[in-house]
This record gives C-alpha cells, sequence and structure tokens, in this order.
C-alpha cells in the first residue's frame, strides 16, 4: 500500500506540529533543525525553553539512542530517533523518542520517576550537586539533560517505555511548556 | 603569554582572553557535539595563565544560550577562578545576561551560590 500521504498531512493540521523529525540527527542537522525551531517560534517569548529543551532531546538522541547509522559523509556514527514540536491551545509540547537496550531500560525508568517527583526546588538542588560530580560512567555529556528538562517543563514530563524489538525498547519523553498567558 | 582567541560558530562562543590585561570574555552560544573537547583549550589556557601571571582576572561571561554540559564546563573554569582567589589571586566574574531572560538569570545565580568568588550579576 502507498503511503498515505493525504491522511499524514491532516494528521500534522489536525495535531498542529510544528516541527518533526525522523532520521539519524547529526550534530550539524541538529543545528538546521534548531534554527527552523526558533524560525517556527520566534513570535513566542518561550523559544529560549523550548530552543533548549529540543536541543538536549536531539543530543540525547545523538549520543544516546541504541539505534545507529553511519554518515558517510561526515564520517561519524549517530544515533537515530523522532523529535516534534506541537502546539495546544495553552502549551507547547516536545516530544522525542529513541531505541535503548533492554539493559539501560530500568535504570532510565527509575530515573524519569525519580525526576517526576521532585519538586522544582529539590530539582534545582539536584542539578546544582549533580553537576559538582564528574560525570556518569557512560555518560558524553554530563548527566544533566534529563534533570534540566525536568524543570524546565511546566507538569511533570512524561515518560514511557515500550517493545520496539527484541532487544530494544522505545523511549519516549514529553515536556510541556505553557505559553504565555497574554 | 600568547591571547587566547577563538572565533564565534553557531554553536560555541567566542572566546577572547587577554594575557596583558587579565580581561576573560565569553560571548555567544553554546552547545557544540562535545563541550567536554572544546572547553578542554579553554581550560588549559586559564590553568597556565593563573600559574604563570599573577594579573587580576576578569572573567566576563555572556552567554545568549548553554546546554547543560556546557553549564558542567562553566561551573569547571569557575572552580579554577575559585582556587586561584582562595590562594590569594584576585579575580572577579561578571554573568551578563539580557534583561527578559529569566532562566539566564537564574543560572547566574545558581553559579554565584556554587562557587566562592566576588561574582557580579549584570542585565543588558
Amino acid at each position: 500500500m502507498p503511503f498515505d500521504l493525504l491522511k499524514y498531512y491532516n494528521d500534522m493540521n489536525q495535531s498542529r506540529i510544528l516541527m518533526t523529525f525522523k532520521g539519524a540527527i547529526s550534530q550539524e542537522l541538529l543545528v538546521e533543525l534548531g534554527a527552523l525551531v526558533r524560525n517556527q517560534l520566534q513570535h513566542d517569548d518561550k523559544i529560549q525553553r523550548i530552543f533548549a529543551v529540543f536541543v538536549e532531546m536531539a543530543q540525547n538522541i545523538l549520543h544516546y539512542s541504541a539505534e545507529k547509522d553511519w554518515l558517510q559523509h561526515i564520517g561519524k556514527e549517530v544515533g537515530v530517533g523522532i523529535i516534534v514540536i506541537s502546539e495546544q491551545e495553552e502549551m507547547y509540547s516536545i516530544s522525542s523518542g529513541n531505541a535503548v537496550a533492554k539493559a539501560d531500560a530500568e535504570r532510565l525508568q527509575m530515573h524519569c520517576q525519580q525526576l517526576n517527583m521532585l519538586s522544582k526546588e529539590a530539582l534545582k538542588k539536584l542539578y546544582q550537586e549533580r553537576r559538582k560530580q564528574a560525570p556518569p560512567e557512560g555518560s558524553r555529556g554530563a548527566g544533566l539533560g534529563l534533570i534540566d528538562m525536568a524543570r524546565k517543563s511546566d507538569k511533570p514530563f512524561e515518560f514511557s517505555l515500550q517493545p520496539l524489538t527484541n532487544d530494544l525498547l522505545f523511549f519516549t519523553l514529553n515536556v510541556s511548556i505553557y505559553k504565555t498567558a497574554k | 603569554m600568547n591571547n587566547l582567541i577563538i572565533s564565534e560558530t553557531k554553536t560555541t562562543p567566542s572566546i577572547h582572553f587577554d594575557a596583558q590585561t587579565g580581561v576573560l570574555n565569553i560571548t555567544g552560544e553554546s552547545y557544540p557535539d562535545s563541550a567536554m573537547q572544546f572547553y578542554q583549550q579553554v581550560i588549559d589556557w586559564l590553568n597556565q595563565y593563573i600559574e604563570n601571571s599573577s594579573q587580576p582576572i576578569s572573567l566576563n561571561l555572556k552567554f545568549s544560550y548553554f546546554n547543560t554540559s556546557t553549564s558542567k564546563c562553566i561551573l569547571d573554569m569557575l572552580s579554577l577562578l575559585e582556587s586561584a582567589h582562595a590562594k590569594g589571586r584576585k579575580v572577579e566574574v561578571t554573568w551578563h545576561y539580557r534583561q527578559d531572560d529569566e532562566d539566564m538569570q537564574e543560572s547566574g545565580e545558581e553559579f554565584a551560590q556554587d562557587i566562592n568568588v566576588p561574582f557580579n550579576l549584570s542585565a543588558y
């Protein structure tokens, strides 16, 4: 069956998708997508926050997705995933999805659950404490991305881990940012 | 000692460290593929400067955006200044933020809490 482009177009309209990308996310692509995000949202003064969440999500996929792609033109292996930014009446949703190894899933789930139970004040404290420590093993950044996104989300972030293949789970994360009250 | 001058890119700030005057400026956005890798050269220069001179240091940080791995690198730089300050070096940090950017203001306040050096917050 050929791909139903009309249905896809209508779905995107209904869900008010501002930006979406599925595929291999290189640093170079991230910069281009980031420019697109800024361009789409330049009228809203929450743009800085939305951009910040977008960058953390995209760099998480780039560095940590368990699904990798070798990009010949830059000679690098990068992560594969999906990012969607959509708009509702009162808020923006920034969502990401990527594969994680089964072995890492439990730790990730625990981490997300713990972050979601913390107050903004406790998250701030945790962020400052973690920043003073050496990065966690296997981290290419500072292990601060999820904490930062939890701080920036106006509601507890939503996450899920669903079966993808025998060895992989699909991790989704959704951060909500309220539009500025006019 | 040579100055450290690095031009701004889309994902890294401009670095302008003047060895003569001790005025060190970092300006722009920061979300490189590897912040650790980018800031290593900055941290190396700063380490040497602290060792090899006694000039007062004035660090101006003016970020319009930085990601979380950059945040760690900023703290590493400030920690170097903190230990130099504890050994008697004259050190001053100024955190510049856009007037309407509350998140950037808060970031500055958090660094000020974490590091024991004279720390100014300056809105522009």
